[in-house]
């Protein structure tokens, strides 16, 4: 990501300075040299420069600080410090069950060819409703939370295939008869946030 | 000095993209939706109106004393078909 953005800065650098000069002198561009230079200047490199940007800016999206970024979504930031393996989103995090660094999305997003861009623009409208005050608080989801978010990673695993409860009701977690929430239904509970211990990363024994 | 023509718009291409990108550059180090929304609404529309710019500047080349000289020339008398 960090290259990346140097990149960027390296380009836009260059960019700046070639359409600064073409800007001053516009007779340089009535050569051929000169109109390789303004069209690399002042169309390639600047198209390239906002599709990096654009993914940049994508991949930003799918963080844990860009989510809590939102004062609405810091006490589900709160919630995977909980100090209790009960609470399902707490212990995934805690357990690096799921990248911490996109600890948000790796749960609530549509795993689909088009889940991303759903989500995306999900997001703006948040945006927008948290801009104007008429978000939900707490915030809901759109739907019941989906057997496949979970399954994505725990379908195959040992762990999740050998336990005997789910032996039991394998097909219907599947088809989606039977939500993985109605047994795992301790999630982020942020009304109750304040009766239960916090876990600290930092205090490492 | 009034500056019309290719080299105004040449000009202007440069500044609506040199603003735009320098106007970008911040959004890339800020984690929060405004920054995408201000790289999607306002630093992205101005690098496309200076591309834009760019391009309409390219075709006002032709403008000028000969411009559409091309257009209006008669064309030339095909030769003759040689008599059967």
């Amino acid at each position: 990501m960090a290259r990346a953005v140097l990149i960027l800065i390296a380009s836009t650098a260059g960019t700046v300075a070639a359409v600064r000069l073409l800007g001053r002198r516009p007779r340089l561009a009535e050569s051929v040299p000169g109109k390789a230079l303004a069209f690399g200047s002042f169309f390639v490199l600047p198209g390239l420069i906002l599709v990096g940007g654009t993914n940049h800016h994508y991949e930003q999206a799918k963080s844990t600080a860009f989510c809590l970024s939102c004062h609405i979504i810091e006490p589900y930031g709160t919630s995977l410090l909980i100090d209790d393996a009960r609470f399902l989103p707490a212990a995934h995090y805690q357990n690096r069950r799921i990248p911490a660094e996109r600890a948000c999305y790796a749960c609530h997003t549509s795993y689909a060819m088009f889940g991303d861009v759903e989500d995306k623009i999900r997001g703006i409208a948040h945006v927008w409703h948290n801009a104007l005050g008429t978000a939900s608080d707490p915030v809901q989801i759109y739907q019941p939370f989906p057997n496949r978010s979970c399954l994505q990673c725990r379908h195959g695993a040992r762990s999740y295939e050998e336990e005997a409860a789910h032996a039991r009701i394998r097909a219907a977690l599947l088809e989606g008869s039977k939500s993985c929430i109605m047994c795992h239904n301790l999630v982020h509970e942020v009304e109750k946030l304040d009766r239960f211990p916090r876990w600290d990363p930092e205090a490492r024994p | 000095m009034p500056r019309s023509g290719a080299a105004g718009r040449l000009r202007l291409a440069g500044l609506l993209i040199a603003t735009g990108l320098l106007s970008a550059l911040p959004t890339l180090f800020w984690t929060h939706p405004v920054s995408f929304f201000l790289f999607a609404g306002a630093c992205g529309p101005l690098v496309v109106a200076g591309m834009l710019t760019y391009l309409w500047s390219g075709m006002g080349d032709r403008e000028g004393p000969d411009a559409g000289r091309a257009q209006t020339a008669r064309p030339r008398a095909l030769p003759s078909s040689p008599e059967r």
